[in-house]
């Protein structure tokens, strides 16, 4: 069975991929690129990030978690905080490596969209874009919490690598504070 | 005029999620195999990065050694390489790498909770990455991996699990 969510067109999509890791960016760019997405760009920190997403061309975000000394979830929640961030909105997909306790729901409550636990693999990288393009959620604009609702119902499971339950979305409700 | 308005739930529709849905779409099997083909290209660039951080991560470990405890940079440092390692080795189709790595990050935070230094279980698990990098392994001996496994939880079990840090 698939995970997919539905097929998706991903062409002339620019992606900015925030990540210090050279050698995972060279990966994720390849990739994207053979799914028809570009221009592919890379941040090395998270300044270089803020500055390339306030131009505003930015579609999609992918941003590892360990960039700049764990400064992922700072990143995110910058960016959706920020109501006059051109780019407050769009897409985020969190990149995971080796995680410890509360790091999935730091990614969450930064403002994250959905996260993936590395090694990447295409059909890993293709469900998790496929399932925000076709489940887009309310987008929640309180003080203490801005970007995607972290309340709603997985309706099924995307496929890919390993499954495991914190790696592809949000579903742990018993746990959240109300969000709308 | 930035909208100051809160406790406001929408959908805001992005160029993201209405360009992913013109046609024609790419199906998931083509997405996969040009993917993959796009991976497969650049397993030559793997094994001389993965070679790289092993170099980088070994003389991390061996500044580590001199230290008493963590958390101290050098072992930051090898955390972080060994990281790398971790979430490149996969892709490639080297899963043992990946295994061995997250055991190495596993043992370094769990040390880091600790106090603790052990250069011995840090360098039984650099012996380990060094075997499981090669090709030769990827070809001919990454049948089972529960022994190798086995021996290296048992290093990392020796410290006790991290109940409420994160990342």
């Amino acid at each position: 069975m698939s995970g997919t969510a539905g097929e998706i067109n991903l062409k002339n999509i620019s992606v900015l991929v925030a990540d210090s890791c050279e050698p995972a960016f060279r990966i994720t760019r390849s990739i994207l690129k053979s799914f028809g997405a570009d221009p592919v760009v890379n941040a090395q920190d998270v300044a270089q990030a803020s500055k390339i997403i306030q131009r505003g061309m930015v579609d999609l975000l992918i941003v590892n978690f360990d960039i700049d000394g764990k400064q992922g979830a700072k990143l995110v929640k910058a960016i959706r905080s920020d109501r006059r961030n051109p780019a407050r909105h769009i897409p985020i997909l969190m990149t995971l490596g080796h995680t410890s306790i509360g790091t999935v729901t730091k990614c969450r409550d930064a403002g994250s969209n959905m996260v993936l636990t590395l090694p990447l693999s295409p059909g890993g990288l293709y469900d998790r874009l496929s399932w925000i393009a076709m489940h887009p959620r309310p987008f929640v604009d309180q003080d203490d919490f801005a970007g995607p609702c972290r309340r709603f119902r997985n309706t099924g499971a995307p496929g890919g690598m390993e499954r495991r339950s914190s790696e592809f979305e949000f579903n742990d409700d018993d746990e959240m504070d109300a969000a709308e | 005029m930035p909208d100051n308005k809160t406790n406001t739930a929408r959908i805001v529709p992005t160029r993201f999620s209405q360009m992913a849905k013109q046609k024609p779409a790419m199906s998931r099997n083509d997405a996969i195999l040009a993917g993959q083909s796009a991976v497969t290209e650049l397993e030559p660039e793997y094994l001389e990065w993965t070679d790289g951080l092993l170099r980088e991560l070994w003389a991390a470990v061996d500044a580590s050694a001199g230290h008493e405890a963590f958390p101290n940079p050098n072992g930051e440092k090898a955390y972080d390489l060994a990281n790398q390692i971790r979430n490149l080795g996969a892709t490639f189709e080297y899963d043992a790498v990946t295994h061995v790595a997250d055991s190495f990050c596993e043992l370094m935070h769990r040390l880091t909770e600790a106090r603790r230094n052990d250069p011995h279980a840090m360098q039984t698990h650099l012996k380990a990455l060094r075997l499981v990098s090669t090709p030769d392994f990827k070809r001919d001996g990454s049948g089972d991996l529960t022994p190798l496994m086995d021996a290296l939880r048992q290093l990392v079990d020796h410290y006790p699990e991290p109940t409420g840090s994160a990342a």
